[in-house]
């Protein structure tokens, strides 16, 4: 073995440092000094193949096209959104660290105690790219055919008689939040059974084990309906536009869910990045191929350039402690 | 019968040179990337996922699903030569996969795991073109409230892993059940356990935790007690390349156990392949007529798990390709996948798309047959691996180890809960606590917790809900079958020696 | 010498304790609807009550029939220094990381494992840790496309 061993060693040595040679003439290329010069990390905090890992990838690949060097995703959910969070904000502000980011890494998680940022100060808006759409889904054999019913049903019978399946804790979810407000308004509270995953809440609905689902729309979500199993009986912000006819809590109720997907980056991030980044992904969502994916998700696009998102954001914000403080009065009464 | 014809049909839609490389690359790819410990199926598939915009629907569809049953084809070898499970549901196949490396029969363990798994996909696949629909019905009766019953079914059957002392493994037990529970709590978002580590408020993560607890405890036992005597930790004399008549009739119960075992066990969502895999491993040694060899190299401890792991992967199929419904990280991948090409998996999937459908079963026909072309003669090469000095062997597989754990989050933490795990591994083998029930714990107890305080949501606090529904209160009146049967037997045994 | 093994159910036992103890400032609710630290509170009581037990037949059936067996000695003798060596290589690499790039960090590693650990000669060491480097580099960085962290060396 021994010969043989050293004979394959050493090439396998040779062979990497040609390797390694090659690899860094790369950076040796005479570039303009223009950003990007390299490479853009995108982190995704969620699991790859939802609806956010999806769409952030479509739209990267449409917004590659208008960069010199490629965006290139990574997923890292984790901390329950707090670690990819955390990875963008300490990230250097040399602008080939951005991410993605949803009401809950931005609103949610800083009103909690576990969180590190209690703000948004430490973060660099760059764009708004979609909304998501969110049902309130009935099976088709239920006793209520419009949300008018349901309100009505509840109201008659004891608190928490309707079991409601959610994704996550009611305070750390913008979903949770929209309900919330909806049933101080009507007066009547449904019991909020947490899942780990949508697909579960879906077969929990599907299985006759809760009766309804408030949750992200999953993309077998809407076959359901097309096919009568399953009954949308409102939408908590935007509408599909098939749907024009069933309610949405945004105009019925008159308040502002915070529902968005965007993208961020560390503070202070130098303007020309945020001009190069901001017109580069404004470019991406015109893209065919990109709105198509985003309707195949059912994820409206829905753009808002940095300094409006900001001001959004700000103006979510104290509304967002609010709620929080009182969904966890509530919890330490029970 | 119909579904015969669907499947030539299918047979017919793979039948291109494109698509056979294609098939044949994927399980290549996806074996790699399953002796590689950490790295999972998921990560490789992420990588390769924006390559399938280009390609036909179908042929995207076989890529990423060759290289997930790929890849659990390749996670026993890792836990069979090293003790370091690939995935978490090859934990099971090194309890005794190892030993028998030990003992200089690494060969034909390998031999009867590719083989058993072999059998058992193509068995999986059976089920799945035939029984698809109907499951997938029964499959939705499962609500929290019959988790609850399986989950007590698992813990009944964890007393069977232990090889030692009963008491210490319930104890161990207990602190498995701990760790998976440690993280944010879902129902009311309160942090458990998590030290004010973010990182840990996802929760331990099974992957570092299996590699820490098995693959980097046994090496640093190793580390203690090898190199100074300089002996080896395995066998110098390789006994055979292949399994003999012997482990022949000795696995294929086993091997057809497993397989329905798991396809079944699949099909539920969340944790069916690792359940499925202690399960089998359970099971055969409650059926066995000397259960004492388990733990030390009994071939039925490897046929059984890897054929039910293997089988399960089918069944993990049925709630993405009937209801539209992901059963696992693996799954909602391919839903991406599907959705990307403007196809919604759901209920008008089969009918809509039977092509998809029945191509993609073939394709793993097909698949399967390669992995065993594959796998076999790989078997020679990785003995001979084994026979590399261990003091040159082991900062290799510590430093596999440390990459592959890495590359699943691209997390330093993550490599330092390995670490950490390692230690506490390390520690609980020189006082007498066993691995294996710590980690099928943490698996089912989570599951066991999360669907218990659900139960009790819907139920509005009443313990009814478990005995008024069907599926529910069949389970745990067989768990607490099962259970009398173990006092039973102790009882009897305890008699026994008394009388002696 | 079992003496030496019961450490290991009384570390549990004190670790219950504690356990129980955050469990109870979780909040366990009640039966009807158990909180938050309820399976931490009733997990640890159990194991306080299953150690209590095992150190009880331990230490009452004093040689359990046929298992007079030499038992190896747990810390003697053995060497656990190295053991230490290893794992402390392992962990000052998880912090070195993010500063020396993974081709370094991994290399030193491979030294430390090579020549500290396993005692190979010196020339041994340091080329199989230059191959293994180079080895996984290609594999993990430019094979399968995984991104690590690049040091100041920026590679």
């Amino acid at each position: 073995m021994k010969k043989k061993t050293k004979v394959c060693l050493v090439a396998t040595m040779m062979f990497g440092i040609c390797l390694l040679m090659l690899n860094s003439t790369d950076l040796v290329r005479a570039k303009d000094s223009d950003y990007p010069k390299k490479s853009i990390k995108y982190i995704i905090p969620f699991g790859a193949g939802g609806t956010t890992d999806v769409t952030s990838r479509a739209l990267i690949k449409a917004t590659n096209k208008y960069l010199v060097e490629p965006i290139i995703a990574i997923n890292k959910p984790g901390g329950g959104g707090v670690t990819p969070a955390l990875a963008v904000m300490n990230a250097k502000p040399d602008g080939y660290t951005i991410g993605a980011f949803s009401s809950t890494h931005s609103l949610m998680l800083p009103n909690t105690d576990e969180c590190p940022y209690k703000d948004l100060s430490g973060f660099s808006i760059i764009v708004r790219y979609g909304k998501y759409l969110w049902p309130v889904v009935v099976r088709s054999d239920s006793p209520w055919k419009t949300w008018e019913e349901l309100v009505a049903w509840a109201k008659k019978n004891p608190k928490g008689a309707i079991k409601l399946g959610c994704t996550s804790n009611r305070a750390r979810s913008p979903v949770g939040h929209s309900i919330f407000t909806v049933e101080r308004h009507e007066d009547f509270e449904f019991t909020f059974v947490a899942f780990k995953s949508t697909g579960k809440v879906l077969s929990a609905l599907l299985g006759n084990h809760i009766d309804v689902y408030a949750v992200s729309t999953t993309p077998s979500l809407m076959e359901y309906v097309k096919e009568g199993t399953l009954r949308i009986l409102a939408y908590i912000d935007v509408r599909n536009p098939e749907h024009k006819h069933i309610p949405s809590f945004r105009e019925v109720y008159e308040f502002k869910p915070t529902n968005f997907v965007g993208i961020w980056g560390p503070k202070d991030l130098p303007n020309h990045v945020l001009e190069k980044l901001g017109c580069a992904f404004a470019k991406g969502m015109h893209d065919p191929e990109f709105q198509k994916t985003m309707d195949r998700l059912y994820m409206p696009v829905s753009y808002l350039g940095r300094s409006e998102f900001r001001e959004d954001l700000n103006e979510f914000f104290p509304f967002v402690s609010k709620t929080m403080k009182l969904l966890k009065a509530k919890a330490k009464i029970k | 019968m119909e579904s015969l014809d669907l499947l030539l049909f299918g047979f017919s839609e793979i039948v291109t040179i494109e698509r056979i490389i294609i098939v044949f690359l994927s399980v290549f790819i996806g074996t790699m990337i399953g002796v590689l410990p950490g790295l999972g199926p998921v990560a490789t598939m992420s990588l390769l996922l924006p390559f399938t915009y280009n390609t036909s629907l179908l042929s995207g569809m076989i890529m990423l699903s060759g290289i997930y049953y790929g890849a659990s084809y390749g996670g026993s070898t890792t836990s069979i030569l090293v003790n370091i499970p690939g995935e978490a549901s090859s934990v099971v196949t090194c309890l005794d996969g190892y030993q028998m490396a030990r003992q200089g029969r690494a060969g034909p363990a390998l031999g009867i795991a590719a083989i058993g798994s072999f059998i058992a996909g193509t068995m999986g696949l059976i089920g799945l073109m035939f029984l698809a629909p109907p499951l997938a019905s029964i499959a939705l009766k499962f609500g929290p409230p019959e988790y609850v019953s399986v989950m007590c079914t698992g813990f009944v059957l964890l007393t069977y892993l232990a090889s030692g002392s009963t008491i210490r493994a319930l104890m161990i037990a207990i602190v498995g059940i701990m760790l998976g529970c440690a993280g944010l709590d879902l129902e009311t978002g309160l942090p458990r356990f998590t030290l004010g580590i973010t990182d840990l408020l996802g929760g331990i993560e099974i992957a570092p935790f299996a590699m820490g607890l098995f693959g980097i405890s046994e090496v640093l036992i190793n580390i203690e007690e090898v190199l100074k005597e300089k002996r080896s930790v395995f066998s110098a004399k390789i006994k055979n390349l292949l399994p003999n008549l012997q482990d022949w009739h000795d696995s294929l119960v086993p091997i057809i156990r497993g397989s329905v075992l798991g396809f079944f066990v699949g099909i539920l969502p969340g944790g069916g392949a690792v359940v499925s895999s202690f399960s089998s491993y359970a099971i055969e040694k409650k059926m066995s007529k000397h259960p004492e060899r388990f733990g030390k190299g009994a071939i039925e401890g490897v046929a059984g798990p890897e054929s039910a792991n293997n089988s399960a992967t089918a069944g993990a199929f049925i709630p993405l390709l009937t209801l539209g419904i992901p059963s696992n990280a693996v799954m909602a991948l391919l839903l991406g996948g599907l959705m990307i090409h403007g196809v919604t998996p759901g209920p008008r999937f089969l009918p809509e798309h039977p092509d998809i459908f029945w191509g993609l079963i073939a394709s793993m026909y097909v698949g399967n047959i390669f992995l065993l072309v594959i796998n076999l003669p790989l078997i020679g090469i990785w003995v001979h691996l084994l026979q590399v000095p261990y003091k040159l062997l082991f900062p290799l597989i510590l430093i596999f180890c440390l990459i592959g754990c890495y590359s699943i989050n691209n997390n330093t933490f993550d490599i330092g809960v390995m670490l950490f795990f390692g230690a506490i591994g390390y520690l609980m083998r020189k006082y007498k606590f066993e691995g294996a029930p710590m980690i099928l714990a943490f698996v089912l107890g989570p599951m066991f917790e999360t669907s218990l305080r659900q139960s009790l949501l819907l139920s509005d606090g009443s313990f009814l809900i478990f005995l008024t529904r069907p599926i529910a209160a069949a389970g745990i009146i067989v768990s607490i079958l099962i259970l009398l049967s173990s006092v039973i037997t102790f009882i009897r045994k305890r008699k026994g020696v008394i009388e002696k | 010498m079992k003496t030496q093994y019961l450490i290991g159910t009384l570390f549990w036992i004190v670790v219950a304790f504690f356990i129980a103890i955050e469990a109870y400032r979780l909040g366990l609710g009640h039966f009807h609807h158990p909180g938050p630290g309820f399976i931490f509170f009733f997990g640890a009581l159990l194991i306080i009550i299953l150690g209590t037990i095992d150190l009880a037949i331990n230490f009452t059936i004093k040689e359990k029939r046929g298992e007079i067996k030499k038992i190896k000695p747990l810390w003697s003798g053995l060497q656990w220094g190295k053991v230490l060596l290893a794992l402390s290589g392992l962990i000052i690499y998880i912090y070195v990381l993010k500063y020396l790039g993974f081709f370094l960090s991994v290399f030193l590693l491979s030294v430390l494992l090579f020549n500290g650990v396993g005692s190979s000669k010196w020339w041994m060491g340091i080329g199989l840790s230059l191959i293994t480097s180079l080895f996984f580099y290609l594999l993990f960085q430019i094979g399968l496309n995984i991104p690590f962290p690049q040091g100041f060396l920026n590679f």
